[in-house]
């Protein structure tokens, strides 16, 4: 089984499961500075307007809010989970690897020049894309609208694509993967909770990105190809522009048939992670695990057509927007069995407050209250009034910001051991949990304060607007605290560097877990499991099973009679 | 630790899934496409036009390509069965090509009218799916494992061009 390789095949070209895993989380962190620098440019330029309006125009301010969006949803967060399923997946489930490693290792070495072309972007003439990640048109269709609709925009497209492909083979991967190469005993119901949540989101990645794809070949063909898909006539600076007769609501549909489901693409792993982080430390089983496998399919099948509650102030039919407010609040449902399961997990827990249970704990407050205020936007009469304010930004940044970020850093925290056989320190990671989890939730909660004040978003200067000035309180205090949950990053960054060559050795079960990748050794092998498989014969997650027995006990003990 | 270390039969279902999740995510690529037709069809400015008769022909060499490399699937004793399959894929490809520059002759370029943009899009984006299945049937003469994975894509191809013709010829 011991291969001799060289240097490329083994840290750079690598097939093994567990490096491209690495690679991705590494990538990860590269474009979160990148998205983190453009966001403090962004705070400081609301919080000293006069000093911002000095150091660039109001132009770059819509692109870097473009850039750090488009970076943070596909570059940062989908990169860090894709990480984490490679890592995880095949050593949950009892595989030696992917079921095509080679189609992975692929899937990497896309994604790259993915990044690379979005990094080079803000460097060519006109700017980075400065439509939104959203990339409506005709501010992304027609090249002329403003500087970063030109070059900057074509560039955009072209990694989307790069992108999309990417995810598209991970995705078929990671499906392949778990619906065949499970090992022995390792029955769908047996599978940590995990395992699940990248499946359903796998999935909804395979059906919900190709319209996207579809769009952004109609938007490429009436830019550089002189279609009108999307463009229509219209004026522009003051000129009448012939463009044809097409319909840039079109795009929006396409756009948000995506963007939707790709909330939970992102969410749902991340809220399954903390389920398996949780009764570690807990030492109880998790609460409810098939009605939370339940909900996630049902959350999978409404995510699918509910997009139309992001275009309610788009002037669609009465009709047609209480539908989909309807088919919105309905997801409510399933989406509060997973948030009460996650509470009830802690019910008569005995708890290890070690780092990752930390984490895990925030992302529970950070679930309930980026939930309640999804309620007030899937209402069409209340989205109406918060549609343009900061309501909106605190909310996303509670869903896919704080809850996939945090959960992020509890599945670092909580699998590095298993990464790199050494444990990260404790004393750091409790100072990065109090000055991540702190300034992050009381950002965006804050956020939704001045949203319901009426602040309006996707402006480099709020205080333009007469309306807006009584309103200006809360810009500063946001972002110092944005500063200083920028800055504290390096503490993680610091922590994981010093840890991988210094960290105290970790044995193959630092925290007593019950899931298979915790029986192999730390870190595991390429092959991960030794000669032999491993064979299950239990659920996931037995702890404290009764009086008179183990505290826990692992998937592969046998079961006596 | 390679991919061979998986026994052949896992191998098989697992590209069976493989087959599978391709065939939907292909499916929803097009299915989105029908729908911005369908939508745009709606609008202003919509006005068909006769499309080249050389379509049908096209039509009939992609049928019996797809004949012949389930010939191949079957029996892998019927050594013409696949070349054929591919050969008469590139004659398909050639014919979408012809069709094209007729259509250019007549003065119907991509951007000449909504319906036009829509033809030549649809027929670009399927043809760049079909010279991929083309390289997965190349690939499979020699590659026994993968042949039901290129062959089955291959008849979805097939599925998808009717798709295609099925819209421009009677939706909207």
């Amino acid at each position: 089984m011991e291969h001799e390789q060289g240097f490329l095949r083994r840290y750079v070209f690598s097939y093994d499961h567990k490096v491209i895993g690495i690679q991705y989380l590494v990538t990860a962190i590269i474009m979160a500075v990148v998205a983190g620098a453009l966001a403090m440019i962004i705070r400081a330029r609301l919080a000293w307007p006069d000093v911002g309006a000095k150091a660039f125009p109001p132009q770059a301010y819509i692109s870097f809010v473009t850039m750090h969006g488009t970076i943070m949803v596909f570059f940062v967060v989908s990169l860090a989970l894709s990480g984490l399923a490679n890592f995880l997946i095949p050593l949950q489930i009892g595989a030696r690897d992917m079921a095509y490693p080679f189609l992975n290792m692929l899937s990497y070495w896309t994604v790259v020049p993915a990044c690379l072309v979005m990094l080079v972007s803000f460097f060519v003439t006109g700017g980075a894309a400065a439509a939104g990640w959203t990339a409506y048109p005709p501010l992304s269709a027609v090249k002329e609208a403003v500087p970063g609709s030109a070059l900057g925009q074509t560039l955009w497209l072209l990694g989307m694509a790069l992108f999309i492909f990417s995810f598209t083979m991970g995705g078929l991967n990671f499906l392949t993967t778990i619906l065949n190469l499970r090992t022995k005993g390792m029955t769908m119901r047996r599978m940590p909770i995990t395992v699940w949540g990248f499946l359903v989101a796998t999935v909804l990645g395979i059906l919900a990105f190709p319209p996207l794809t579809a769009a952004a070949l109609m938007l490429l063909s009436d830019r550089h190809l002189d279609t009108s898909f999307f463009v229509t006539d219209m004026l522009m600076g003051g000129k009448y522009r012939a463009l044809g007769d097409g319909t840039p609501l079109l795009f929006q549909h396409l756009f948000w048939f995506l963007g939707h489901p790709e909330v939970y693409v992102l969410v749902l792993p991340c809220i399954c992670m903390t389920f398996d982080i949780l009764p570690a430390f807990t030492r109880r089983p998790i609460f409810g695990y098939r009605p939370s496998v339940y909900s996630m399919l049902v959350i999978g099948v409404l995510s699918m057509i509910v997009w139309g509650h992001h275009m309610f102030v788009t002037g669609m039919n009465p009709y047609v927007g209480k539908y989909f407010s309807i088919a919105t609040v309905i997801i409510t449902a399933p989406f509060s069995v997973l948030g009460v399961n996650l509470l009830a997990s802690l019910w008569r827990a005995r708890m290890r407050f070690a780092t990752p249970m930390l984490f895990a704990l925030a992302v529970i407050s950070a679930v309930g209250l980026g939930g309640f205020g999804g309620l007030f936007l899937g209402t069409m009469t209340s989205d109406i009034y918060f549609h343009e304010t900061y309501f909106v930004v605190g909310h996303f940044h509670l869903m896919i910001g704080t809850v996939t970020l945090l959960s992020i850093f509890g599945a670092v925290y909580y699998w590095f051991p298993k990464m790199f056989g050494r444990m990260m320190s404790e004393r750091l990671g409790r100072w990065h949990f109090w000055l991540t989890a702190g300034p992050m939730i009381t950002i965006f909660v804050l956020m939704h304060m001045q949203g319901l004040g009426g602040m309006l978003r996707r402006t480099y200067d709020p205080s333009l607007y007469a309306y807006n000035q009584h309103n200006s309180s809360l810009r500063l205090p946001i972002t110092l605290l944005a500063f200083v949950l920028f800055s504290s990053q390096t503490i993680f960054v610091w922590n994981l560097a010093r840890s991988i060559f210094r960290g105290e050795p970790a044995a193959a079960n630092p925290w007593e877990a019950t899931t298979l990748e915790w029986q192999a050794p730390s870190p595991p092998p390429h092959g991960n499991f030794g000669a032999a498989l491993p064979v299950v014969h239990r659920f996931a997650y037995e702890y404290s099973p009764g009086e008179g027995q183990a505290d826990f006990v692992p998937q592969t003990v046998e079961k006596t009679a | 630790m390679t991919a061979d270390a998986i026994p052949a039969t896992v191998r098989a279902q697992s590209n069976r899934v493989l087959l599978v999740a391709l065939v939907a995510t292909v499916a929803m690529l097009f299915t989105a496409f029908a729908a911005a037709y369908m939508e745009r069809a709606g609008a202003r400015g919509w006005e068909r036009m006769d499309l080249p008769s050389l379509l049908w022909f096209n039509t009939l060499v992609l049928s019996l390509s797809s004949a012949a490399a389930e010939i191949a699937r079957r029996s892998r004793a019927v050594r013409w069965a696949l070349p054929a399959a591919i050969a008469l894929g590139i004659l398909f490809l050639a014919g979408q090509g012809f069709a094209w520059a007729e259509l250019r002759a007549q003065g119907v370029f991509l951007p000449t009218s909504p319906y036009a943009s829509f033809f030549y899009l649809l027929t670009a984006i399927h043809g760049v799916h079909v010279a991929a299945a083309l390289v997965a049937l190349f690939v499979a003469r020699t590659r026994a494992p993968i042949l039901g994975l290129a062959v089955g894509f291959w008849h979805f191809m097939g599925i998808v061009w009717l798709y295609v013709l099925l819209i421009l010829k009677v939706l909207g």
